[in-house]
């Protein structure tokens, strides 16, 4: 369409004709379409089906307020799907962005996110706030919203995720001690020191052996069962088997299995975020992963604890050096059946762990 | 105004029922064509999707998984409005405070149910009765909802089973899923819990195929059901050949792993691989275990997904006259799959997206209707109730979604 130049002087030029859009109607009831062009007019979107009837004086326009027009997010490309007000929709072809842009603006729908979808440089911005975001949460956010969150969880929770878990891991893992009533002082003094440094908390020592070796290692359950094997008891003199018991004792004290449980909640829950818009196996799995890396931190803690306990039953904290060392002996003998304990090897490196023991 | 004739008017009587009936064709006419196909297409572009999926987990993490359902409702549009079929794109048009109630509501029940056999079986028995008593019918409400906010050339689809049918095929699936590890938690002897759990699996397909047909014979569009054949066998089938994959995978990784293993011991590091007995490092036996599934995974998946969407789809007629075919190849999505995997690894994850729009691109191409009528010509009517009716089934209270 050609429009004759505006001189000076002369009358002003009439207002220009809105932009028109092509499109197509749907009524909402059948799956027909009409060919269809629409353009703006004030606070209103004109409708005007092309090929009207013949014998029709005039196209039946229809006219929408814009407030009635349901309006979704634009994407880069493709055809803009309008909802109109009688159930029917109004696909745009889009072909001039600028179009629905323009009918957005007016409508008064901002959109931030669709606008900030669109711009390279903010995209590229929230990437770096999530990955910033993300390696905090995996470093600190998790456990600062663990510990935030942990007390409000009962004592009643760990008491009982405990007494079910130690019903189970007995049946499978442990059998009956072949130690018969050679540890009454060990239990005597690990009563005490429950009393001495236990916070409350209600604490049983079982003796047990893995099934077909004595086992080297110790466990805790939440429910406050601390669980020592035979492996351990004929290889530690009673204060180091003490510091053993110590250790157990802090992870129970500072609650860190239902800790892990909130930590794992938290980091699955990150990753289902991220990943599991297509795949919830890899999210549960990358969740799990970085899950096991925390162990390493309640280790610190419960060696700490330990350190503590030790000094306030009047053991000294240094009988730790040398049951680090019996412990490293036990590692080097690499591979023997059993010789890894596994409370021990997600765990801090034992030569720094040797050396925070040393300390006074 | 005259409104185009609806399909089942034609089929009452008109130039459609001589056209599909086989009236016997004229003389001297061009022998009729055996069939008009039109398959789905897709053209979002993994960068636009990329940038949706940063900004949707960005918001997500920030409103501790509030704006998760407003997420949702921009990435299934998004989807939806980049699909489409003989010209015209499909919409959505979910509330994402709907889903938000029934994520709540899934999140709520699964919590119940991961933790409730730890605290007490009672608790836990409780919990899995909740499960039947409630489950199904969230899973028909989830079914309708995302159906009846899908809409393709203005009509929604639809969902309405029968209460009666839909507990008949959702409770079996849940007792299935859930029976062994039950029994598990009641403390029943391991070779029991075995037995049971080897019984229970042999029921799986069946139960999948009864879920299909739940889910496909009784969706509709425009006032026409869908309708689906009877598929047991063929499941049978899939999951046979799946499952010998996934060993064959399995046996394949795992001597993989055990080799780089045993090496690394043999460098003197300890590792995971003497740890028979359990007592050895939990993150390398980790590792080392989701490499070998990942492995098994990648194997078997590819066969499976391709091979079911064949049955599935295959079996599935609309209108009783519009039939369609899954074209999906395993060896293809195989192929894929692998690539895209591997490019996912080699970006630490920032290739996912782009990954995630491929995979969905062939799968969705893959799926085409195949009709013994010019299906351009296909004009559907949705009874003057129904198309409101299908839109205001999301609105009732259980018209909540919650997939995820």
């Amino acid at each position: 369409m050609v429009r004759p130049m505006a001189v000076a002087g002369d009358h002003p030029p009439p207002p220009p004709s809105p932009p028109r859009e092509a499109g197509r109607i749907f009524d909402g009831r059948s799956t027909a379409s009409r060919e269809a062009e629409a353009w703006l007019d004030a606070d209103a979107l004109v409708v005007e089906p092309s090929g009207a009837a013949a014998g029709a004086a005039a196209p039946q326009r229809t006219r929408h307020a814009l407030s009635d027009l349901a309006l979704g997010e634009r994407w880069q490309r493709g055809p803009y799907p309008v909802g109109l007000p009688d159930g029917g929709t109004l696909w745009l072809e889009a072909r001039d962005p600028a179009f629905v842009d323009d009918l957005l603006r007016r409508a008064g729908r901002r959109q931030p996110v669709a606008r900030a979808l669109r711009s390279w440089p903010a995209v590229l911005a929230c990437l770096a706030v999530l990955v910033a975001l993300l390696v905090w949460f995996d470093r600190q956010g998790v456990s600062l919203a663990a510990r935030t969150l942990l007390p409000l969880v009962p004592l009643g929770v760990d008491d009982a995720v405990g007494r079910r878990a130690w019903e189970r891991v007995d049946a499978a893992w442990f059998a009956a001690s072949r130690r018969e009533g050679r540890d009454a002082g060990l239990h005597a003094r690990f009563e005490a020191m429950a009393r001495a440094c236990g916070e409350g908390r209600s604490l049983r020592l079982l003796v047990r052996r893995q099934k077909d070796v004595p086992g080297f290692n110790a466990l805790a359950l939440p429910d406050g069962t601390v669980v020592i094997l035979d492996g351990l008891l004929e290889t530690l003199t009673e204060d180091e088997a003490l510091a053993v018991l110590g250790h157990e004792i802090g992870h129970v004290v500072h609650r860190h299995g239902m800790d892990n449980v909130m930590r794992s909640i938290g980091l699955v829950a990150a990753a289902g975020a991220v990943l599991g818009d297509f795949s919830s196996v890899a999210a549960a799995a990358v969740g799990t992963v970085q899950w096991m890396r925390y162990s390493r931190e309640a280790e610190r803690q419960a060696d700490a604890f330990a350190r503590q306990c030790l000094a306030r039953v009047g053991v000294a904290p240094r009988v730790m050096v040398s049951m680090w060392a019996k412990f490293r002996a036990e590692m080097d003998k690499g591979g023997a059946a059993g010789g890894l304990p596994d409370w021990l090897s997600t765990h801090p490196g034992i030569d720094e762990r040797i050396r925070a023991a040393e300390q006074p | 105004m005259s409104r185009p004739r609806s399909l089942a008017d034609e089929l009452e009587d008109g130039p459609l029922r001589r056209e599909v009936f086989g009236a016997p064709p004229e003389p001297g006419a061009a022998p009729p064509e055996p069939s008009f196909r039109a398959r789905l297409v897709f053209d979002g572009t993994g960068a636009e999707y990329f940038r949706i999926w940063v900004v949707n987990v960005l918001l997500t993490l920030l409103t501790l998984g509030l704006y998760s359902a407003w997420a949702k409702v921009r990435k299934a549009r998004w989807f939806a409005q980049h699909t489409s079929l003989m010209g015209d794109r499909f919409d959505y048009h979910g509330q994402p405070w709907r889903i938000l109630l029934g994520r709540v509501l899934a999140l709520g029940l699964l919590v119940l149910w991961t933790w409730s056999f730890d605290l007490s079986l009672w608790l836990g028995v409780a919990v899995l009765g909740l499960m039947l008593a409630v489950g199904p019918l969230l899973f028909a409400s989830a079914q309708r909802f995302r159906l009846a906010s899908t809409s393709w050339r203005g009509l929604r689809f639809g969902f309405d089973a029968p209460r009666a049918e839909v507990y008949r095929v959702c409770v079996p699936l849940l007792l299935v899923w859930t029976l062994g590890s039950v029994a598990a938690a009641a403390g029943a002897p391991d070779a029991w819990v075995a037995a049971t759990t080897a019984v229970l699996a042999l029921l799986l397909p069946w139960a999948h195929a009864r879920l299909k047909q739940l889910q496909h014979a009784h969706a509709s569009f425009g006032g026409h059901g869908f309708a689906f054949e009877r598929a047991g066998t063929a499941f049978y089938g899939l999951y046979a050949k799946a499952v010998a994959l996934a060993i064959v995978g399995t046996t394949l990784s795992s001597l993989a792993t055990a080799l780089v293993l045993r090496a690394r011991q043999d460098a003197g590091v300890p590792a995971a691989a003497a740890a028979v007995d359990g007592a050895d490092d939990p993150l390398h036996i980790l590792l080392a275990t989701s490499a070998v599934l990942l492995v098994a995974w990648l194997v078997a998946w590819p066969y499976f997904a391709a091979r079911a969407q064949q049955i599935v789809w295959g079996r599935t007629r609309w209108a009783g006259q519009v039939g369609f075919e899954g074209r999906m190849r395993g060896s293809a999505l195989w192929t894929l799959t692998a690539g895209q995997t591997a490019l996912t690894l080699l970006s630490a994850g920032l290739y996912w997206p782009f990954a995630a729009v491929a995979i969905a691109r062939y799968r969705i191409e893959s799926v085409e209707l195949v009709s013994g009528q010019p299906l351009q010509e296909l004009t559907v009517t949705a009874p003057p109730a129904a198309g409101r009716a299908t839109g205001d089934a999301a609105a009732d209270l259980f018209g909540l979604d919650l997939g995820w």
